[in-house]
Parts: structure tokens; C-alpha cells; sequence
């Protein structure tokens, strides 16, 4: 039943994409999402199209994988496309009752949507082209500048890589506790919203009790195998920029600086 | 109550290249009442799908389970009578405790059942009675600071406080010291005996499906491969072996010993005592 939640759900595939380094598919979609925002124009949109487009294809990840990714987004999208249309102040183009429409709010609710759009796309790309792991290294990569400010960049990371390991056996854990629990006779469904939180309780507890003694576990198991933090950690897969990496920080680099010069312009 | 299985076939959604199927398959079972009755296979042979079928966690998507009054299948709704009926006892059940003290953790089942306040006394105090807990002395304390057999007696008694007429226990020794686990394994017995239950097991250490059962069924594959009385099923060695399960130890022994020239018989399962004066009649007769 709750087994259906898939986070960060990578797909191997041998392509220029997922061979990038995770440093740079963070950067590039942090640019290109600083990028979108700046975008006022319909026109510059065909061409944020197309650089996805392009990045998918060479991704070789399947068109309809990346979608389903929007389908939890999409309440979210329409309710902002909503609220921008009607709530935007304006010239006004329709008017009914007590619902009026203005022109700069169809257009503003066309540039969210089309926005978060992208949004979502270039990210669930992110996801779908980096393994977890890697995705942490990246991470670790880019925070290592902030160490010399004292941000504990590879705890951090450790952190991560640990929750997001333990994401299935907690569900698998949450699966179980749920079943006992209602062979028990307890009722999960029914009733109002406090009684329904009330009957959470029962596997809460024995959730958190589980999940502390495997943190415990999971501590010493790390110590007893010499883990002492980030000091003299060597790595099995060293991070390297390489000359695509290069290539591909340069081009959203140069996307970015372009469209803000533009914006300016204007 | 007797349990009825007509053709039931529950499979999983699994997004995987495999081609294997997870789930059950076509399964037939006819369990009367007060029997006891052993359910073996490795891992992923479909056994813990299958017990979860008969107190409707999971709903048959075909055929049709049958307990007592209650048929269920895919439609059914209103399973809340049919799990007061069917108590189960999960892998590490002690895993489900949640309360601060053992009554109230032991309360939580009968609460749930809606019963009154003296009802539900009664049936701790029962509960603890079959089990060997003490009432007085352990209802106030927190069923965290008990060891790790006397956590999982809490645990199977808070499921025996509902008073169910069928008992299911899914490896109900796992995880515990020889002595627990003998001293478990023969309250189960009494209790069954007690309380006149219908009881489902579910073990890989063929020697408790020995000592507990009458009637065994074998998994493979989500299927029923074959089914018998305890006997018979351990007779068949080399079949249980093909399917990646082990023999009782006495069966063992004799097989060894049938091996080496010494032993002439049917390779039949026996309690240890029984074993011990075979053995004691293969020296006598050697040395005479």
C-alpha cells in the first residue's frame, strides 16, 4: 500500500548524462532553474524547450518516466495557475459574478505553469540520471568549499546517503508494524481526523523504537569498521571534472549570465 | 472453527524483468477445527502471503477464504469480526509493542474489540495465566525492560487477550535462546490444548513443525507442491530436500545410518526419546 512512494528513482543508462559529474548536474540545474525565473518572454521559453528536449534525448531516459514525474506536482501546478489568474490586478478581459479575469494574469499564470514545469522536469532529470549515492558525493563535493566557514559538508552528506538508504526498510518496517497492528483489531480508516491521528500511535512507537536501535546499530557497525568522520576518508569513486563538464558549465554559465544581462536590458 | 481455502490467488504487483511470479497461486486448504496444522517452505514460497489471507490483511483476488461463518473475497468489507476470530502472531511480533506498561499494551486488542472494562481484565489475566507471565507483578512494568523471551510472551499474549479461535504463529520462536524457545514451544502446545484452538504454524526448523503439528503443508512458488500428515510429509526426504527444506533430526540420523549399512527401516520421524531407544537397539543388537 505505501510501498508505491519512490524517491529519487535513478535508471541506469549508459549516456553522456549520467556520466557527468554529480557536481555539475547540480550546478547546471541550479542555473537553470535561476534561469527560468528569469525568463519573461515566450519566445526564450521555445528555447529552455528545446535545451530540455536536448538533455532528455541524450539522457536516453524514456520521455514517459520523466512525465509521471509531474503527475504529484500537478494539484500543485493548477492551483497556481489558478490563484495567479484570478487574483492578479489588471486590464481586465472577462468578468462573471464575482470572478474576474485580467490579462496579465493569464499571462502570468501561463509563466508559473510553464515554469514549474521545467522545474520539475529538470529536476526529476537530475534524479533519474544520478544514483543517490552520487548524488551525495556531488553534494559533498560542493559544499567542501564552505568546510573553511565550519559547515560539516561530509557529515552532511553521510547524513543523506544514510536516510535515503534507509527510505525502503522503513516502509517495509512501517508495512509491518501496520499489519500487526491491525490483526489487533486497530482502524486506521475510520473515524475523524483526531481519532485517526490518535491511531497512528500504535505504529509510531514501535516505529521510532526500531529505527533508534538501528541508528545505534548502525553506529557501531560504522565504528567498528574504523569510521572516524572525514578526516583521511579516501574515496572509491574520486569526483574529476572532466573536459564535457567543463564544456556543459560553461554553456549554462554563459545561458544564465546572457539572460540576466537581458532582464537587465529590458 | 474450521478454515476453508477454495482456489485462492493473490498476486503481487511487482515492476521487475524477472519473469518470476510473487504471490499465491490456486491454493486449496481444508483445515478442521482444533487441528494443528504446519505450513513449511523457503524463503518467498508464498507462506506469509498466505497466512495473511486468513484474518483478510490481504483480500483473495480470486476464489474465496472461508472461516467459520465468514467468507471472504475480494469484496469483502467489515473485517473486523473475522480478526477478533483469527489471532496472528507475526515474525518478531515484540516488535508491535507500543504501550507504556504491559497491561495497557495487552488492553489495546480487546479495547479495540470493544469490550467492557471487567471483560477485558478477564481476558489479560487469562492471557498472562496461559503464558506464564505473572499478573500482578508485571502488569505496571514496561514491556520494554523484559528480556528478549519474556517481550515475545508479552507480545503472543497480546494477541491471546482477544481471544481468537484460531491461532496463526509465523516463526513464533525465532530469534531466541534454546531454553525460550522450548519453554515457548511447549506453552504453545497447552494453550492449544486449552483453548481448543485451530492453529496455524509457520517454521523452518522442521523439528518444531515435528513436535507441533499434525498435517503439513509444503510451498513452493506460491503453490501448495505437496500436503500429508506430519508423518507422511517428513517421510519424504528427498523431495523436501529438492525443495531447499531440511528433515526433523531424527530422520536425519537414520538417514546416516541407513547409509552406513546399520539401520533397515522406514525413514520415519520420532520424538528423541523414541530415537534413542532405536539407537540403543542397533548397539544391543550389534554387540550380541
Amino acid at each position: 500500500m505505501i510501498k508505491d512512494i519512490t524517491i529519487g528513482q535513478y535508471i541506469y543508462k549508459d549516456s553522456l548524462v549520467h556520466k557527468l559529474d554529480p557536481r555539475t548536474k547540480i550546478l547546471a540545474s541550479m542555473f537553470f532553474m535561476f534561469g527560468i525565473f528569469l525568463i519573461n518572454d515566450i519566445s526564450e521559453y521555445v528555447f529552455v524547450l528545446i535545451l530540455s528536449a536536448l538533455t532528455i534525448f541524450m539522457s536516453q531516459i524514456p520521455i514517459m518516466k520523466i512525465l509521471k514525474g509531474l503527475k504529484p506536482i500537478f494539484p500543485l501546478m493548477f492551483l497556481t495557475v489558478i490563484m495567479n489568474m484570478f487574483f492578479t490586478q489588471g486590464e481586465v478581459i472577462f468578468n462573471w459574478a464575482f470572478i474576474t479575469i485580467t490579462r496579465e494574469g493569464v499571462y502570468l499564470a501561463g509563466f508559473m505553469g510553464i515554469r514549474i514545469f521545467f522545474l520539475i522536469i529538470f529536476t526529476s532529470l537530475l534524479t533519474l540520471t544520478t544514483s543517490p549515492i552520487t548524488l551525495t558525493n556531488g553534494i559533498e563535493g560542493l559544499l567542501t568549499p564552505l568546510k573553511r566557514f565550519k559547515v560539516p559538508a561530509h557529515e552532511i552528506a553521510m547524513m543523506m546517503s544514510i536516510a535515503l538508504r534507509f527510505i525502503p526498510t522503513l516502509i517495509d518496517e512501517t508495512d509491518k508494524i501496520m499489519k500487526a497492528q491491525k490483526a489487533r483489531g486497530a482502524d486506521f480508516e475510520s473515524g475523524n481526523i483526531i481519532k485517526r491521528t490518535k491511531s497512528l500511535v500504535p505504529i509510531l512507537i514501535p516505529l521510532f523504537i526500531s529505527a533508534f536501535t538501528r541508528a545505534d546499530e548502525l553506529a557501531m557497525a560504522m565504528e567498528a569498521r574504523g569510521y572516524r568522520g572525514d578526516e583521511g576518508r579516501t574515496k572509491f569513486k574520486e569526483l574529476k571534472y572532466r573536459l564535457t563538464d567543463i564544456i556543459i558549465i560553461f554553456i549554462f554559465t554563459l545561458i544564465l549570465i546572457l539572460l540576466f544581462i537581458r532582464k537587465i536590458a529590458l | 472453527m474450521a478454515v476453508i481455502l477454495e482456489n485462492v490467488y493473490y498476486k503481487y504487483d511487482v515492476e521487475d524483468n524477472t519473469n518470476i511470479e510473487y504471490g499465491i497461486f490456486n491454493i486449496n486448504m481444508n483445515v478442521e477445527q482444533g487441528k494443528t496444522v504446519g505450513i513449511i517452505g523457503k524463503t518467498g514460497s508464498g507462506k506469509s502471503t498466505l497466512m495473511q489471507h486468513l484474518n483478510a490483511l490481504y483480500l483473495p483476488q480470486k476464489g474465496k477464504v472461508i472461516v467459520g461463518d465468514f467468507i471472504v473475497d475480494k469484496k469483502s468489507k467489515d473485517l473486523r469480526n473475522l480478526r477478533k476470530k483469527v489471532g496472528m502472531v507475526f515474525q518478531y511480533p515484540e516488535d508491535q509493542l507500543f504501550e507504556e506498561t504491559i497491561f495497557n499494551d495487552l488492553a489495546f486488542g480487546p479495547k479495540n474489540l470493544g469490550l467492557s472494562k471487567e471483560q477485558i481484565e478477564k481476558a489479560i489475566r487469562g492471557a498472562m495465566a496461559d503464558l506464564e507471565l505473572d499478573f500482578d507483578s508485571m502488569k505496571d512494568r514496561s514491556p520494554y525492560q523484559l528480556s528478549g523471551g519474556q517481550k515475545r510472551k508479552v507480545a503472543i499474549a497480546s494477541v491471546l487477550a482477544m481471544n481468537p479461535q484460531i491461532l496463526v504463529l509465523d516463526e513464533p520462536t525465532a530469534g531466541l535462546d534454546p531454553k525460550s524457545k522450548k519453554d515457548l514451544l511447549n506453552l504453545l502446545i497447552s494453550i492449544k490444548n486449552k483453548r481448543n484452538l485451530t492453529l496455524f504454524f509457520v517454521s523452518h526448523n522442521m523439528d518444531d513443525v515435528f513436535l507441533l503439528t499434525e498435517y503439513i503443508y509444503v510451498m513452493c512458488d506460491g503453490r501448495i507442491v505437496f500436503e500429508g500428515s506430519t508423518e507422511e510429509v517428513f517421510k519424504e526426504n528427498t523431495k523436501l530436500r529438492e525443495l531447499d527444506l531440511g528433515v526433523p533430526f531424527s530422520v536425519e540420523v537414520l538417514e546416516l545410518l541407513e547409509k552406513r549399512g546399520m539401520y533397515k527401516g522406514p525413514l520415519k520421524p520420532m520424538e528423541l526419546e523414541e530415537l534413542a531407544d532405536l539407537l540403543v537397539g542397533i548397539i544391543r543388537g550389534k554387540n550380541d
